[in-house]
């Protein structure tokens, strides 16, 4: 489009105003940023749930008045005043009312998998209401009418895009600071139960705070609609901008939010305008910079954010009784299980057909890519919407080193490169809370696939082949090894699960604030197991490129790790076989759509329904099936296990048994300091030093 | 130079200071008190001394060494630990493994000669924990839960170890016992800072007292000081119905 070489021919007055025209553009795109952003900010500090379905939501508010007001030829105040003050409202209030609300008692993961569940849901719903076959145009507010500012102009549009957002940033202030329900909506975040103590009625302010969010995105999806067109994904993704900004005011200052908002939209802009074309070297490398850089800016921000945001306090939070929690694994069940997984995959290649070996292969790779989120997220709670483009990094590994006939080294740098990247990728993140991690990766993906992905350098020609060693030439024995794969690396999970490390983790989990006060460095303890998980996906992809034969870019695509998250809590992220699981589930989709392809629009729509579901079993089906079977064998054996069995949970609320004493019921004499002694043993020094 | 040395510690939130000015030194063989009324800044100060809470003036020393910039893990790998008044344990685990993760860290860090099983089957023997160890922890009693979060502290092997109200919701044979245990640890070499609203657990285990009120030290000295002290009688143990069990 424009370049520096251009503007600088077009002289003097021109370049003002060119100047001029961008940072008008810049200050209206940073308008729709910051009214998107809003949304996002309201409803974290008002509900304490980071709403990823933000962007998804603003989407389809945008296509709603695309419906009203150029379908059904409403008129358009009267469209824009249905969107937002009656359709996206209840859809908030709906929201809370049927999702929210059973998300009580389960952990931040499950909380930010269920909005990432809600966001896969509407995308993949959107093209089923409104067919991607028909062409959909909204027209910009006062038919794009404008005036001239010297020898720029500014639409209409333009200008009510920047008294919005200024009447928002006024609107929000007041209310939450002014106004009753406004300041219990701020106190509800803080604590539920004091809230109701002081007369206030915290379910109603979780409504009105999901009904105000879903508002204010779907007023940013019509302003920017015009512009960016009725396109699901384009849509939804403006949620990345306004995280960019949303991240500036940590996710719940509002002036800071804005002032994020207008840096992103005039450095967008002025990228535009100013950014150099492509080096000729790089073009000569299949190398473009210039454009796939512009596009990544707010990722790019994202990350610089991440990195000079100051180090958030660690806070004690208390212990609370959780929905959460599986059995840990034993190793006769772990060996045994997975002993039989081997023999019955070896035996189930005997019976499918050629084309089913594929499909049902794709799915253990899956399983395989889910594994890679049971250390990082099952055990460690930490969230990646990164695991694809790991895998990504795997295959083009796979295929460049690997070469035609399969070298295995290249599966060993493939999990050894994705574990580096993913160090690279986390370390801003790590000193962060846990939400800050699920941004960075979620901006990594984004990254990857626009930018890198994207290069012919990488990709060749869209595709890269990968080979095959001779011996896993024949797909059902490769179906075989793949298998063997996955129980490996389950064993190795299994493993760690059972010793220090995993407690670690779970500890992690459970409460940060405790285990830096026992002395673990906890961005070292997040680090490890990001690499580990990394590099299981890295693995992952380069199974992916040999089952396949060939690598693409839209098979790693960021959208793509979105499923893998879903269907891997789904199955169960805290267990190797909930990995299985999920994988099994997310691979018979295409089987089964296939075979009934009146289901097909349903099964796209699957995982988001799974994903938002869970508030209902968090610990994933595998847990569900493992519990069933064994109460089934203890009934069977006559055995009637009372309460110490964990895995299987009440509501939070109901009462537990409990064991009467505390086993003090002795006196304390000289052995017990000889226990003392034997449990702290001090340092020389301060015995030594003796009494004062 | 005591083992624990905090000085002019102040802390703000928003407009409200939590803290102002505190110094306070906990001795290596001895147990100090800290005790105030509710909002006094207790826990505030628990969070200055192991590095959670940032303080906005004023330092805290281990053995003479300025931990200024001292991560949360760095002050525990120097020796020292805590508990909560608002349990952090380690709810999807067992109490015995919330032990374990405690042993383990620290083994991790300092190679340590004790097994860390052995470590842990001694806390929990010591602290009565058997009857419970292989319960989750968040099925714990309040009780239990304490001693838990006491055993967890403990196999870190720590020279400075901080209580926060560690005996509410002990029953009196419990806090008998558990008095007990302190004046052990005391013995043994520990330093340890005892907040507490169990006055006569107190009174009869601590060497020095602190009291705190409104973020501010209003008092120090020995139990029969502090008894007869008016400020402290004025502002806390004052009306006795007042006093939190
Ligand atoms: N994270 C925080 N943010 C704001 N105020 C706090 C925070 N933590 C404690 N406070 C306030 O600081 C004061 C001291 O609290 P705290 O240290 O918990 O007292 P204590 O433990 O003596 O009961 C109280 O007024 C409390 O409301
Ligand atoms: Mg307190």
């Amino acid at each position: 489009m424009h370049s520096v070489a251009l503007l600088a021919q077009a002289g003097g007055n021109d370049l003002f105003s060119n100047f001029l025209a961008f940072t008008i553009l810049g200050i209206v795109s940073a308008a729709i940023y910051a009214i998107a952003a809003s949304g996002l900010v309201v409803t974290y500090t008002t509900s304490g749930i980071f709403n990823f379905a933000h962007g998804a939501i603003g989407m389809m508010g945008a296509f709603t008045y695309w419906q009203l007001a150029v379908k059904w030829k409403w008129p358009t105040l009267l469209a824009i005043a249905v969107v937002l003050l009656v359709i996206a409202p209840a859809f908030g209030w709906l929201i809370d009312r049927v999702i929210m609300r059973g998300l009580e008692g389960t952990s931040e993961v499950t909380k930010i998998v269920v909005t990432i569940g809600l966001t896969f849901g509407l995308i993949a719903l959107a093209p089923v209401i409104w067919s991607p076959r028909e062409n959909r145009k909204v027209q910009p507010l006062f038919a794009g009418n404008k005036f001239e500012l010297g020898s720029v102009s500014i639409t209409y549009h333009q200008i009510v895009i920047i008294v919005v957002a200024l009447a928002v940033a006024v609107g929000l202030r007041l209310l939450l600071y002014k106004t009753r329900p406004g300041v219990s909506m701020r106190a509800v975040v803080d604590s539920r139960s004091l809230v109701q103590l002081n007369g206030g009625r915290p379910n109603r302010s979780s409504a009105l705070s999901w009904a105000l969010g879903c508002s204010l995105a779907a007023l940013a999806g019509i302003l920017i609609a015009d512009r960016l067109g009725l396109e699901v994904l384009s849509l939804t993704f403006l949620v990345i901008n306004a995280y960019a900004a949303a991240i500036v005011g940590r996710l719940v200052s509002l002036p800071l939010t804005y002032l994020g908002a207008l840096i992103l939209g005039l450095v967008e802009n002025y990228a535009v305008g100013y950014l150099p074309t492509n080096p000729q070297f790089l073009t000569d490398r299949d190398i473009d910079l210039t454009t796939t850089l512009r596009i990544a800016i707010p990722v790019i921000m994202l990350f610089i954010v991440l990195l000079i945001l100051p180090h958030a306090p660690l806070r004690a939070h208390g212990l609370q009784r959780s929905r959460e929690g599986v059995e840990k694994p034993t190793w006769a069940w772990a060996l045994v299980g997975f002993g039989a997984f081997i023999v019955a995959t070896a035996t189930v290649t005997l019976f499918l057909s050629d084309k089913n070996v594929v499909s049902w292969s794709k799915a253990l790779v899956f399983a395989l890519i889910m594994l890679s989120l049971v250390p990082l997220t099952g055990f460690g709670g930490q969230i990646s919407l990164a695991q694809m483009t790991f895998a990504g990094i795997g295959a083009v590994t796979m295929a460049k080193v690997g070469g035609e006939s399969g070298n295995l080294l290249g599966i060993v740098l493939a999990i050894l490169i994705a574990a580096a990247v993913g160090a690279l990728v986390a370390l801003p993140a790590l000193r962060l809370r846990g939400i800050y991690l699920a941004l960075a990766t979620l901006a990594f993906a984004f990254f990857m696939d626009k930018v890198v992905f994207s290069q012919k350098a990488v990709f060749e020609n869209g595709s890269l082949s990968v080979g095959r060693p001779p011996f896993l030439e024949n797909d059902r024995v490769f179906m075989v090894f793949i298998a063997v794969v996955f129980s490996v690396v389950g064993i190795v999970v299994v493993w760690l699960r059972l010793g220090p490390f995993g407690r670690r983790l779970q500890a992690m989990k459970d409460s940060p604030a405790a285990c830096a006060t026992l002395g673990l460095n906890l961005t070292v303890t997040k680090l490890q197991v990001f690499m580990l998980s990394a590099g299981i996906a890295g693995l992952g992809g380069a199974m992916f490129g040999m089952l396949q034969k060939t690598a693409t870019p839209t098979n790693f695509e960021a959208l793509s790790s979105l499923p893998i998250l879903l269907m891997a809590v789904a199955g169960g992220v805290s267990m190797v076989s909930g990995a299985l699981l999920g994988g099994l589930l997310y691979g018979s989709f295409p089987v089964i759509s296939e075979a009934i392809p009146a289901l097909s629009s349903l099964l796209l729509v699957a995982p988001g329904l799974i994903g938002i579901s869970l508030g209902r079993n968090p610990n994933g089906a595998a847990n569900e099936i493992g519990t069933t079977v064994r109460q089934a064998i203890d009934k069977r054996r006559g055995r009637i296990e009372h309460d110490k069995e964990p895995s299987k949970f009440r509501a939070p609320m109901e009462p537990h048994l409990e064991v009467e004493t505390l086993g003090i019921d002795r006196g304390f004499g000289p052995e017990d300091l000889a226990l003392i002694d034997e449990v702290v043993r001090l340092d020389e020094e301060v015995v030594a030093s003796g009494p004062p | 130079m005591a083992l624990l040395d905090v000085t002019g510690v102040s802390v703000k939130f928003g407009g409200n200071m939590a803290l102002t000015d505190v110094s306070l030194a906990v001795e290596s063989h001895t147990i100090t008190g800290l005790i105030g009324p509710n909002g006094a800044g207790k826990t505030t100060l628990f969070n200055v001394i192991t590095g959670l809470q940032d303080p906005l003036r004023g330092k805290v020393a281990m053995n003479g060494i300025n931990l200024d910039g001292f991560a949360p893990h760095d002050r525990s790998q120097r020796g020292m630990a805590r508990t909560f008044q608002r349990i952090e344990l380690f709810g999807s685990l067992t109490a015995r493994e919330n032990l374990q993760v405690g042993a383990e860290i620290k083994r991790a860090w300092d190679g340590g000669e004790v097994r860390a099983g052995d470590r842990v089957d001694s806390a929990i023997e010591l602290i009565g924990m058997a009857p419970f160890a292989d319960l989750r922890a968040d099925r714990l009693t309040t009780g239990q839960a304490r001693l838990v979060e006491l055993g967890r502290a403990l196999v870190t092997r720590p020279k400075v170890l901080l209580l926060d109200e560690p005996a509410s919701g002990l029953d009196a044979d419990e806090t008998e016992y558990f008095a007990k245990i302190l004046r052990g640890l005391a013995k043994v070499g520990m330093a340890v800072l005892l907040v507490e609203h169990d006055i006569p657990l107190v009174m009869k285990t601590c060497h020095t007292i602190y009291v705190l009120d409104f973020g501010k030290v209003i008092a120090v000295g020995s139990p029969a000081e502090i008894r007869q002290n008016q400020l402290v009688i004025d502002a806390y143990l004052g009306a006795p119905a007042e006093v939190e069990a």
